[in-house]
């Protein structure tokens, strides 16, 4: 599966060339993230000898940096608010309603052991989204889900800004950086694999 | 020594704890550090000690309440689904718990002994199995700074075999769980927690500063009652 077809196509903010497939090659300008986080950490964060040291040679350094990469570019700079149109629709037919969503998500965050993320998927078999939780650098792509949106739960993401408060910042994520643009991106492509049902084509 | 509100803090679990203890269920309470916050700088930072003792240690301490409170619920209600559904939060609260309980004592400022290596029957048995101290040292460290994620990295003695062992342990497993027959004699939390405010990313540098507040006194001393 090919990892541009997850890059936000609104933004301008993400390289469109392969050369954004390259975490190493990223242009090192992550100020489009919401003053809170701390850039410099995060640019240090990515120089790759420092992932692999970080993270132990034993983990498989690239599942972090495609979990990282995939975390950018699921924020945008006066993010939050909630989906329209279709992603809209299918939120509300799997979860009720956003408002449900919304807080199921935000649950997830908070009950997660240890470090890990979660996630926004659509599950192939089951044709309906829905929220994952993993942990370290474990993705849901291995279990065949497609993901639509992710929230990193490792202490290092929020530590330094909100120390323990993992309800502040995991709102924080929801109400001003997620980037429902590149969410709708992302679901419009995993439409071409997975079949939601017949169009609604209207009658001349 | 600071001055501790017990009485603050002891309301503020009041109202769990009051009704665990009227049923005659064990509650468990947020022990004291045996030192000031700032003591054990600039190993470990003054800020670093209070949120990872007023917050983190808490939220373990009032969780496990509440989890086993849950528990008991479900028991007499025989309700066999919700009493294994608690156990992840059991072992996870209760863990947590019991880690820095140790990890509190493990930890003595300068001016009160930390970082003083062991002697007699411990210091003995490390350069016995592992060459020297610095070797253990370095080992601690190795699997610490490996270590993916969250979790401990410990030094344990296994009391049937009478055996020193370096051992880690993910999320908050007490070392328990890697052997019936462990006992920890040291621990340190590798959670990101413990030392991001203060080294950002670079664990070995908290795992190579850590060891001059290590109270080895209190390893001895577990040592020396499982092997006398």
């Amino acid at each position: 599966m090919s990892r541009s077809a997850f890059c936000s196509s609104g933004s301008n903010l993400v390289p469109k060339t392969t050369e954004a497939l390259n975490p190493l090659n990223r242009p090192k300008k992550h100020h489009y993230l919401n003053g809170r986080q701390r850039t410099n950490l995060y640019q240090k964060n990515h120089r790759a000898s420092k992932v692999l040291a970080y993270y132990g040679l034993r983990s498989p350094p690239y599942k972090l940096v495609w979990n990282h990469d995939f975390f950018w570019e699921s924020m945008q700079p006066g993010g939050g608010s909630s989906p329209i149109l279709g992603l809209l629709q299918q939120i509300e037919k799997d979860f009720g309603s956003f408002t449900n969503f919304r807080e199921k998500f935000i649950d997830a965050a908070l009950k997660l052991f240890g470090s890990g993320w979660v996630w926004l998927v659509l599950k192939r078999e089951e044709k309906h989204l829905a929220i994952v939780k993993t942990s370290n650098a474990v993705n849901p792509l291995v279990w065949n889900d497609i993901p639509i949106l992710n929230l990193d739960m490792w202490e290092h993401a929020y530590y330094l800004d909100y120390k323990n408060d993992k309800a502040k910042y995991a709102n924080v994520f929801m109400n001003h950086l997620v980037s429902w643009n590149a969410a709708m991106a992302r679901m419009a492509r995993a439409q071409a694999f997975v079949n939601l049902g017949e169009p609604k084509i209207p009658v001349a | 020594m600071a001055l501790r509100t017990l009485v603050t803090r002891k309301a503020l679990g009041n109202s769990v704890a009051f009704r665990q203890q009227l049923r005659g269920l064990q509650t468990y309470t947020l022990p004291d550090l045996p030192y000031d916050y700032g003591a054990i700088e600039p190993a470990i930072s003054g800020e670093i000690m209070q949120l990872h003792h007023q917050k983190h240690h808490q939220t373990y301490v009032t969780n496990f309440n509440k989890a086993l409170e849950q528990l008991d619920d479900a028991i007499n209600k025989g309700d066999a689904p919700t009493v294994v559904k608690l156990q992840s939060a059991i072992k996870f609260n209760g863990g947590g718990h019991i880690n820095h309980s140790i990890f509190w004592k493990n930890l003595a400022p300068i001016r009160e002994g930390g970082g003083e290596p062991p002697k007699g029957s411990l210091g003995w048995a490390i350069d016995n199995h592992f060459g020297s101290l610095e070797a253990l040292v370095q080992k601690m460290n190795a699997d610490g700074a490996g270590l993916q994620g969250s979790g401990w990295v410990w030094l344990g003695l296994d009391k049937e075999l009478k055996r020193l062992v370096v051992e880690t342990t993910a999320n908050q497993d007490p070392l328990v769980t890697k052997g019936s027959s462990l006992v920890p004699l040291l621990g340190i939390d590798v959670w990101e927690h413990a030392y991001y405010l203060q080294y950002k990313n670079v664990r070995p540098d908290y795992l190579k500063n850590i060891w001059k507040v290590i109270n080895w006194k209190y390893a001895s001393d577990i040592y020396e009652k499982e092997c006398p």
